[in-house]
């Protein structure tokens, strides 16, 4: 049967429609989806993404919702699961903005995961790639949010200066300069046992520690003067010698203690007071 | 003008329909998919939001075991439980949810499962057996539960042997072997380290306190009785707490070899291969 004009144009509107319509769908899904990420409701549109990927054929939604589910994960400081989504993501990515996106919140949540070697691989491939030159800046700027996060305070204030954030060039040199020498602790109290606890504040452990290792090797020395070779032994061995690597053992500990204090007081501020951008 | 009316009555009815993607057809589908990717809290909720007469007995089983393994075990029996007699996967419900009451401790539920509602089930008889020995229960144990001669009754009762006489070693003994010679209660709990070492210095200090005091050193003589006296007592009490410390790893040690075999052979249930 021949189809006039009319029928022509009849199927061919209604064909339209159905196409339209279909693709409208994805789109309700997608603005669904969307709402729930808008609202905090990260659970539920994990499932809306979910759903979105599962029925999208046409794989036009892959790479946002791979994206957004990402997202999700991370602001539920589940990072493994979205650091899987944000890779899922870079492999569907179709242009470099949306690579360099993707990449970049690889980065943000190994940072924040504390796998910051992974993270620096991932800046390094980055600083690398010519496609990202218009990127350096920002590539530098997580790699200094990197450093802070393995406590290295020096090279994150380096790094800042360099790309002109001021205000976390200042923070990251004043927790350098707060921070103890744990080598100096341990070493000074080898050569005088308690120094190393005076160092870090810790006075009465220090008073305790010189007294102690004094006593101990007054018994020591005495046993051997009076040739009391056996005595002297014993007392150098089992007490002198306990109380002199217990010294420097624990003034290294409360170096490290003090510093991990001293990071931590400045991560609660960068988390709470910070208005900048953070991983 | 007839096909202009029709079309503008399609494209309505076209538009007022839900999403397609919310349909059962396509939510069960979804939900599979969740299923297969062990994201379970989702699948069931998927499952869950299905209309009621497209619940089949599987998407009841498939919510039910999802729900026991995310740990949620009052609605994992729920779902077990509304599973209908009929059904081919009444047996795997069962002894799913004889699973969730041998982990739960729930002494009671198991009993009355086992022994009132399907007193002929080797499974179940096997899971209460092991249910016995995890608790020590032992005189519930009786000849009457060993029923079949087959490797899994074998490897249950080598481990009713061994919870019946279990290896301990005497916190009286090691604490008196240890007064009588320093040490030798902590070799007596296989800890020869620290029996050795208890042994030399309370040895080493005895005898500095005893030789100061021949030679008339009392200041010192007293301090290394002082030391001597405090090593001998915490070489008692030492001994008594390692037998202690013995006991608990027979014990912990048997309690993992037990947990070993039953997750060996999946608590004796025959998993269902939903995604093929």
């Amino acid at each position: 049967m021949k189809l006039n004009f009319v029928n022509r144009l009849f199927f061919f509107i209604l064909l339209q429609q159905i196409k339209i319509l279909s693709q409208n769908y994805f789109v309700e899904q997608l603005e669904l989806a969307d709402s729930l990420f808008k609202k905090q409701n990260y659970f539920d549109a994990i499932t809306e993404y979910k759903r979105l990927l599962f029925f999208d054929s046409s794989d036009s939604f892959r790479f946002y919702s791979n994206y957004q589910i990402g997202l999700c994960y991370k602001n539920g400081a589940k990072y493994s699961d979205a650091i899987g989504y944000f890779v899922l993501a870079e492999i569907n990515s179709t242009n470099n903005e949306e690579l360099f996106n993707s990449k970049i919140q690889q980065a943000r949540t190994n940072i924040l995961r504390r796998t910051t070697s992974r993270a620096e691989k991932i800046l390094s491939e980055m600083e690398n790639d010519k496609r990202f030159d218009q990127y350096k800046n920002e590539i530098k700027y997580w790699r200094g949010w990197s450093f802070i996060f393995s406590d290295k305070w020096e090279d994150a204030h380096h790094i800042f200066s360099e790309i002109g954030e001021t205000n976390l060039a200042q923070i990251c040199l004043n927790t350098h300069d707060e921070l103890y020498s744990v080598d100096f602790a341990k070493y000074s109290s080898m050569i005088l046992p308690g120094l190393g606890q005076f160092y870090t504040g810790e006075y009465l452990s220090g008073l305790l520690s010189l007294a102690w290792n004094v006593f101990a090797g007054y018994l020591t020395v005495t046993a051997f003067n009076q040739e009391r070779i056996f005595d002297g032994i014993v007392s150098a061995n089992l007490l002198w010698f306990r109380f002199y690597r217990g010294n420097f053992q624990n003034a290294e500990k409360f170096a490290e203690e003090k510093n991990i204090r001293i990071a931590n007081e400045t991560l609660f501020y960068l988390q709470n007071e910070f208005n900048g951008i953070k991983p | 003008m007839l096909r202009f009316f029709l079309t503008i009555l399609f494209s309505v009815t076209l538009v007022a329909q839900t999403n397609p993607l919310k349909s059962d057809e396509n939510r069960k589908l979804f939900a599979d998919h969740l299923y297969c990717q062990q994201d379970y809290l989702r699948a069931a909720e998927e499952y869950e939001a299905l209309s009621k007469m497209n619940l089949s007995d599987t998407i009841l089983y498939k919510i039910g075991k999802s729900y026991s393994i995310i740990g949620n075990t009052h609605k994992a029996l729920n779902y077990f439980s509304s599973i209908q007699s009929n059904s081919s996967l009444l047996k795997n419900a069962i002894l799913e949810s004889a699973r969730i009451f041998y982990l739960a401790e729930d002494s009671n539920s198991l009993d009355k499962l086992v022994n009132d509602i399907h007193p002929s089930s080797v499974e179940l008889k096997k899971l209460l057996i092991a249910f016995y020995l995890k608790i020590n229960h032992l005189d519930k144990v009786n000849n009457d539960l060993f029923l079949f001669d087959d490797d899994d009754m074998s490897i249950l009762k080598s481990l009713y042997e061994r919870r019946k006489n279990p290896a301990y070693k005497s916190e009286t003994v090691a604490g008196i072997l240890s007064a009588i010679i320093p040490g030798s209660g902590k070799i007596y709990t296989e800890n020869f380290g620290d029996g050795i070492t208890a042994f030399i210095l309370t040895g080493i200090f005895s005898y500095l306190a005893y030789d100061n005091f021949k030679h008339s050193h009392q200041f010192r003589a007293y301090l290394f009785s002082g030391l001597a006296a405090g090593f001998y007592l915490g070489n008692i009490y030492g001994s008594v707490a390692s037998a202690q410390i013995f006991n608990a790893k027979v014990n912990f040690n048997f309690l993992n070899e037990l947990t070993e075999f039953l997750s060996s052979k999946n608590y004796f249930i025959n998993e269902i291969e939903f995604c093929k």
